[in-house]
């Protein structure tokens, strides 16, 4: 059996914005850190996830200064708006209720 | 009917040539010619170039290998950038440069730039063909 949890991308992305602003990479490795590398985002699903959430106003983007390790392209940060916020806190709700009480093992 | 295919071919080079400035075709020359000259030497090892122009009798200049790979991949990646969305080469194609910059902070081989650039590459022409695709299907208002 797979040790990786399958999970929307963009049920992660929003936990992980909680946390603050952050570009592509950054929320790649965000969301990997905590959950401890069962959770694993790929560039390719990341960015059309975020797009999503930024048409549905969830997050919006601002764009950083260019930067040399980049070619001289900058980065672009997405940030929780208002309702995504509102809408990050309901889903997590959601999730804890779903794991708690906690079944006896064994 | 050959003859109507010319002329239209004719009348639309006109149309580029006068909707672009001198420089903006020279530009573009010039990168194209990078971009050509990259890709021939893309695959080879930057030491077995040296080395191979050195035998030439060329002039061989001493460069790290890593500062090659980079060079390379700017080429590649500012081709890319005069047909692709400026979106996706801000994100994909910086994201892309930047994991190769790591690379080559770590001294990572040679081939590993390439391959992860060739990889790179890859995602971000789909990424680009799902972008067209998302605009094109989008029902209008």
């Amino acid at each position: 059996m797979s040790a990786s949890t399958r999970i929307d991308p963009k049920t992660a992305l929003l936990q992980a914005l909680i946390s603050g602003d952050g570009y592509g990479l950054e929320l790649i490795d965000r969301v990997k850190e905590r959950t401890a590398g069962k959770v694993v985002l790929h560039q390719g699903s990341i960015y059309p996830a975020l797009r999503s959430l930024e048409q549905d106003g969830f997050v919006d983007s601002y764009e950083s200064e260019p930067m040399s390790e980049r070619g001289g392209r900058p980065r672009i940060y997405y940030r929780l708006t208002g309702e995504g916020r509102r809408a990050a806190f309901e889903e997590r709700r959601a999730l804890l209720g779903l794991f708690s009480p906690e079944p006896a093992l064994g | 009917m050959r003859k109507d295919f010319a002329s239209l071919a004719i009348a639309l080079v006109a149309i580029i040539l006068l909707a672009t400035t001198e420089t903006e075709v020279s530009q573009f020359l010039s990168v194209l010619l990078v971009f050509i000259a990259g890709a021939n030497t893309l695959f080879l090892d930057p030491d077995v170039f040296e080395r191979w122009m050195s035998m030439r009798g060329g002039n061989s200049v001493e460069r790290p290998a890593s500062s090659t790979a980079l060079s390379r991949v700017d080429s590649v990646l500012h081709f890319l950038s005069l047909f692709l969305p400026a979106r996706i080469m801000k994100e994909d194609a910086g994201d892309a440069r930047e994991v190769i910059d790591k690379l080559v902070a770590v001294s990572a081989p040679t081939w590993m730039i390439y391959t992860k650039l060739t990889s790179s590459v890859c995602w971000i022409l789909l990424a680009a063909v799902r972008e067209v695709l998302t605009v094109t299907k989008k029902k209008p208002n």
